[in-house]
C-alpha cells in the first residue's frame, strides 16, 4: 500500500502543484507624454486575451533612475514607447525582445540591420516623425498659408534629429518658408524659448522626449507668445498644441501589440520587419486658432481626421 | 510490478480495476471521438464565419476604395484638393496621381511633400486595373490601382496593403490563419507578415479547393481545415484555415484533465476497494488455508473472525465443525487406544483362564492318580494279609494271625482317614466346610495338643513359644488341631532327627500367628504356593503322606477367616497361619 501511495503522490503534487507565474510584459515609459500610446499597447495586448500573460507599465516619470530601474529584470518582452526609453532598455543588455511603440529613425540608432528584416532583439513601429517632419510643414502651409517664418525645438544629439531636419529644410525649400531653430538639451532650456519666438510665425516641435515630457510648458510659451506651435502627433493637439500630422499613438499601441503577441507566440523578433505606423492622422486645434486669432482654410479641417473645437 | 501485483493478492480487486479500467478508457474514446468531432464541426463553422467576415470586409473595403477613388477622379475642379480628400478618407493610400494622357495632372502623399509620379497603370477602357503587388523598402506589401475613364482621365493609386488588409491582418482569433492569394497560388497578403516577406506560395490543396464548405487538406505532416473564398476584384482566393491539432488543443486538454481526474478517482477508490475485496477475500483464503490443515490432520488454531458479517459467520460455522471433528477425533483415539487395553486384558484373562483349566485338568489327572494310588496301596495290604489269613494251607499262631489283623485294621483306618480327608478336602472347595467354631482357650488347645505332637515329634525336639497371658480364640479346636498337628507332622517328614522344630505363637493387632519352623531343606523357591494344592507332594512321593494335609489345612483356616502361606527364612522353611482375635466376648 506504501508504493501505491508514493504512485498517486506525483500525481496528486501535479495537480495541487501552483500554475506557473504569468509572462511579463513590461511597458517601459520614460514620462507622462508618452503615457497614451502605452496604454493603447496595453489595452489592446489584453483585448487578445492571452492567457498567462500580464502587462504592466512601469512609468519613470521623467526619472532617469528609475528609467534604469524598469529595464532591470527579465520580462517576457520589454516594450518600449519611444527612442529614450529603447535606448535605456537595450543598453541594460541582456536577450530579453524588445518591441518598441514609435521609435523615429529606426535604421539610425543601430538596433535593426533593415527595416524588412530587423536582425537583432529589437523591432516595432517606427512613427515616421522624422520622415513626417517635412509633411507637417506642409501640412501648417496648408492651414496657415500664411506662415513664412517657423522656429524648430529640437533636442541636439538625439538620433531622430537630423533625419527630421533634413526632412524639415527640403519641405522648407520646396514651401518657401524659412527656418529658425532653438535646440533643448534639458528641460531649463525651455525656459530660453521666449526670447527666441519674436519674428516667428509658427513653432515647431521636433522628435524629442525632453520636449514631449516638458510640452505642457512649451505649449504655454508659445501661447504667450500668439503663435501656433505644430505638435507630433493628436495627443500633443489635446495638449495645446495648434496641429499635428503624424503617426496615431492609440494606432501605433495597437500595431505594436500584435507584434508583441506574435513574438510571445514564438515568431523570431530578429524576422519581425518594422511596420509603419498603420494611420497618420492630422489633428487641428480649432479652438487654439481662435484663441490666437487664425483663420484655419477651411478646406485643411475637411481633411483633418480629428478637430478640436 | 510483478511483486506489487503479489501483493495486492485480491484476484477480485484486479479484476474490479480491470472492470473499471476498461469503461473509463471505452467512454474516453468514445468521449473523444465525439467531442472532437463535435468540436471540430464548430471549429469549421467559426472558421467559415470568419472566412465570410474577412471576405466581406475585403469586398467591402475594394468597393469603398474604388467607389472613393472612382468619384475623386470624376470630380470637378482642383484635382489636388480632390486627392487630398480622398486620402483623408483612405487611410490605405500612400499616394494618389491623376494625370491624362500627356500629363500628370496632380499628385499628392501621405509621407512626401513632393512624390515621384507613379507609373502609368490605368488602360483605356479598363475602368479598373490592379497590378501586382510589391514591397517597398520597410517591407509593407504595397498594392496598385489603376482607374480610367472614357474621358481620358486616369487615376493611379499605390496603396499599403496591411492597412487595405488590415481586418486580414488583425485576426483577433490566434488559432486561425488567413492569408490572401493570386492566381497563380502566391500570397498577397496574410495573418502571418512573414509569409508574405518570404514570398511564400499556398499549398496546391488550398489553390484547386472548392469554395463551398470546410475541407480537410495536409500539408508538412500538419492536418488543417480550410475554407477558400473568392475575391473577384483581385482575381484571388482568401483562404481561412487551423491546424486540426491547434483547434482540438483546448478539447485534448479538458479531456486529459477529465481522465486524469477519473484515473485518479479510481486510484483513489481503488483503496477502499481493495480494502472490501479483501475483507471478502482474506476469510475465503482462511477458510482454504483451515481446510487444508483440516485435511493434513487437525486445525492449529481457529480461524480468525474478521471480514464482513456473511464471512464471519462462515468462518464461525467453520470453527465450530472444525472443534467438533477434532472432538470427535479424540474420542475415537480414546477408544481405540481403550479397545487395545480391553482386548488385551481379556486375552490375558483368557489365557490365565486356560492355564487354570489346563492346571485344573492335570490337577484332576494327578488326584485321581494319587487318589487311585493312596486306595490300592492300603487295600493291597488288606488283601494280602485277609488272603494270608484265609490260606488253608497255613497253620497260622493266634499272635501271628493277630500282627495281620491289626495290620489289616491299621490299613483300613488309613483308607478311612483318606476318605474322610477328601471328604472334608470337597467340601472345603464347595465353601461347605462345617467347622463349629467356639470360644476356645489357646492354652487349652495347646496343652491339649502337646502330648500328641510330641510323639509324632519322635527324635526331634519340640520347642512351642506362646505369649504370656491367656488368648482366647473363637475356633474349632479339633479342626485347628488337626491343623497345628498336620504342620508340625511336616516339619518332622522332613527336619533332621535331632533338630528342632518350633512352634511360635505371637499376638498382633490382626490376629494370632502362628509360625511353624523346622530345619529341613525346605522348599524350592517358586512352590511356596503350590505346596497348598491338593496332592501336591514337593518331594515327589519319596516322604509318607497323601499330599491333602496342606490343602485341607488351608481350607480349614480359610473357614475361620484366616490365612495361612509359606515363607523361608534363612534356608528354613516357616509355614505359618493367622486366625483372627476376638469372638470370645460373647461367650
Amino acid at each position: 500500500m506504501r508504493r501505491l501511495v508514493w504512485l498517486l503522490l506525483p500525481l496528486l503534487l501535479a495537480a495541487c502543484r501552483p500554475s506557473a507565474p504569468p509572462r511579463e510584459v513590461r511597458v517601459v515609459v520614460s514620462g507622462p507624454g508618452r503615457l497614451a500610446r502605452a496604454e493603447a499597447f496595453v489595452e489592446r495586448l489584453e483585448d487578445y486575451g492571452l492567457v498567462g500573460v500580464q502587462a504592466r507599465i512601469c512609468d519613470a516619470g521623467g526619472d532617469r533612475g528609475r528609467l534604469r530601474e524598469c529595464a532591470k529584470g527579465s520580462p517576457a518582452i520589454f516594450v518600449t514607447v519611444g527612442g529614450v526609453e529603447t535606448r535605456t532598455v537595450m543598453e541594460a543588455g541582456g536577450q530579453v525582445p524588445v518591441v518598441y511603440v514609435g521609435l523615429a529613425a529606426s535604421l539610425d540608432w543601430g538596433y535593426v540591420e533593415r527595416l524588412s528584416r530587423p536582425g537583432g532583439r529589437t523591432s516595432g513601429v517606427d512613427n515616421n516623425y522624422a520622415e513626417l517632419s517635412g509633411k507637417r510643414l506642409q501640412m501648417l502651409k496648408l492651414a496657415l498659408p500664411e506662415v513664412d517664418r517657423v522656429l524648430v525645438l529640437y533636442q541636439p544629439g538625439v538620433v531622430p534629429t537630423p533625419r527630421g531636419l533634413d526632412s524639415l529644410k527640403r519641405a522648407a525649400a520646396l514651401l518657401d518658408i524659412e527656418l529658425d531653430y532653438f535646440p533643448v538639451v534639458s528641460g531649463a532650456d525651455i525656459e530660453g524659448l521666449p526670447s527666441e519666438l519674436p519674428g516667428n510665425d509658427a513653432a515647431f516641435l521636433m522628435p524629442s522626449f525632453v520636449l514631449e515630457n516638458n510640452l505642457e510648458r512649451v505649449v504655454e510659451i508659445v501661447s504667450e507668445a500668439g503663435l501656433p506651435l505644430v505638435g507630433l502627433d493628436a495627443a500633443q493637439v489635446h495638449a495645446g498644441a495648434f496641429l499635428a500630422y503624424g503617426a496615431s499613438g492609440a494606432a501605433m499601441g495597437r500595431q505594436a501589440a500584435r507584434m508583441a503577441r506574435q513574438v510571445l507566440g514564438g515568431y523570431p523578433i530578429s524576422e519581425m520587419p518594422v511596420e509603419r505606423p498603420q494611420r497618420v492622422e492630422l489633428a487641428v486645434n480649432q479652438a487654439a486658432a481662435k484663441r490666437l486669432g487664425l483663420r484655419v482654410d477651411r478646406r485643411l479641417l475637411d481633411l483633418a481626421d480629428e478637430v478640436v473645437w | 510490478v510483478r511483486r506489487w501485483l503479489e501483493r495486492l493478492e485480491g484476484r477480485f480487486t484486479l479484476a474490479a480495476a480491470a472492470a473499471g479500467i476498461v469503461p473509463l478508457l471505452l467512454v474516453s474514446a468514445v468521449s473523444w471521438y465525439g467531442l472532437s468531432h463535435s468540436y471540430l464541426s464548430l471549429a469549421g463553422s467559426r472558421i467559415e464565419s470568419e472566412a465570410s467576415r474577412l471576405q466581406g470586409s475585403l469586398d467591402g473595403r475594394l468597393e469603398t476604395l474604388v467607389g472613393v477613388l472612382g468619384q475623386t477622379l470624376d470630380a470637378p475642379g482642383d484635382e489636388v484638393w480632390a486627392l487630398r480628400y480622398a486620402a483623408a478618407r483612405l487611410p490605405e493610400v500612400v499616394e494618389l496621381q491623376v494625370r491624362d494622357d500627356a500629363e500628370v495632372l496632380a499628385t499628392w502623399s501621405r509621407f512626401e511633400v513632393a512624390p515621384q509620379p507613379l507609373e502609368p497603370l490605368a488602360r483605356p477602357g479598363e475602368r479598373e486595373v490592379w497590378g501586382p503587388v510589391w514591397r517597398d523598402d520597410w517591407g509593407e506589401p504595397q498594392l496598385t490601382l489603376g482607374l480610367a475613364r472614357a474621358s481620358g482621365r486616369f487615376l493611379e493609386a499605390q496603396l499599403r496593403a496591411p492597412v487595405l488588409w488590415d481586418a486580414l491582418v488583425e485576426l483577433h482569433d490566434p488559432t486561425l490563419h488567413a492569408f490572401l492569394i493570386d492566381s497563380e497560388g502566391r500570397i498577397l497578403a496574410s495573418s502571418d507578415r512573414l509569409e508574405v516577406l518570404r514570398g511564400a506560395r499556398a499549398p496546391d490543396a488550398v489553390g484547386q479547393a472548392r469554395t463551398r464548405g470546410i475541407f480537410g487538406y495536409q500539408h508538412l505532416g500538419v492536418q488543417k481545415l480550410a475554407v477558400v473564398r473568392n475575391v473577384n476584384r483581385l482575381n484571388g482566393r482568401l483562404v481561412v484555415e487551423a491546424p486540426v491539432g491547434t483547434l482540438l488543443a483546448p478539447l485534448h486538454r479538458s479531456l486529459l484533465v477529465l481522465f486524469a481526474s477519473l484515473l485518479l478517482a479510481m486510484m483513489v477508490s481503488f483503496w477502499p476497494g481493495w480494502r472490501l475485496a479483501r475483507s471478502v477475500t482474506r476469510p475465503l483464503d482462511e477458510l482454504a488455508r483451515g481446510a487444508g490443515e483440516l485435511e493434513r490432520g487437525s486445525l492449529e488454531a481457529p480461524l480468525a473472525e474478521t471480514g464482513p458479517p456473511e464471512a464471519r459467520s462462515a468462518v464461525q460455522a467453520f470453527n465450530r465443525m472444525a472443534a467438533e471433528l477434532e472432538r470427535n477425533r479424540a474420542e475415537l483415539k480414546g477408544y481405540a487406544q481403550h479397545l487395545e487395553e480391553r482386548v488385551s486384558e481379556r486375552t490375558e484373562a483368557l489365557r490365565l483362564a486356560l492355564e487354570r483349566a489346563l492346571e485344573a485338568d492335570r490337577a484332576k489327572t494327578r488326584f485321581l492318580a494319587s487318589v487311585s494310588h493312596e486306595l490300592r496301596t492300603p487295600l493291597a495290604n488288606i488283601k494280602g494279609f485277609a488272603s494270608t489269613l484265609l490260606a488253608t494251607d497255613v497253620a497260622w499262631k493266634p499272635e501271628e494271625a493277630s500282627e495281620f489283623l491289626r495290620i489289616i485294621e491299621r490299613e483300613a483306618d488309613r483308607m478311612h482317614r483318606l476318605v474322610n480327608d477328601l471328604l472334608d478336602l470337597a467340601r472345603g472347595e464347595r465353601g461347605e466346610f462345617a467347622v463349629h467354631k467356639r470360644p476356645y482357650p489357646l492354652r487349652r488347645l495347646l496343652r491339649r495338643l502337646y502330648p500328641r505332637l510330641t510323639r509324632m515329634t519322635a527324635g526331634r525336639a519340640l520347642k512351642v513359644i506362646q505369649p504370656d497371658g491367656e488368648i482366647c480364640l473363637c475356633l474349632d479346636p479339633e479342626r485347628i488341631g488337626n491343623v497345628l498337628v498336620n504342620l508340625v507332622e511336616n516339619a518332622t517328614k522332613y527336619a533332621p532327627i535331632g533338630t528342632t522344630i518350633e512352634l511360635n505363637i505371637t499376638q498382633a493387632e490382626d490376629g494370632v500367628h502362628f509360625v511353624v519352623y523346622d530345619e529341613g531343606p525346605g522348599v524350592s523357591p517358586g512352590l511356596e504356593d503350590k505346596v497348598f494344592e491338593p496332592f501336591y507332594r514337593a518331594d515327589e512321593g519319596e516322604t509318607p503322606g497323601t499330599g491333602l494335609g496342606l490343602a485341607i489345612a488351608r481350607a480349614i483356616v480359610s473357614a475361620h477367616g484366616g490365612k495361612i502361606g509359606l515363607n523361608r527364612r534363612g534356608g528354613r522353611t516357616a509355614v505359618w497361619f493367622t486366625l483372627p482375635k476376638g469372638g470370645c466376648d460373647d461367650a
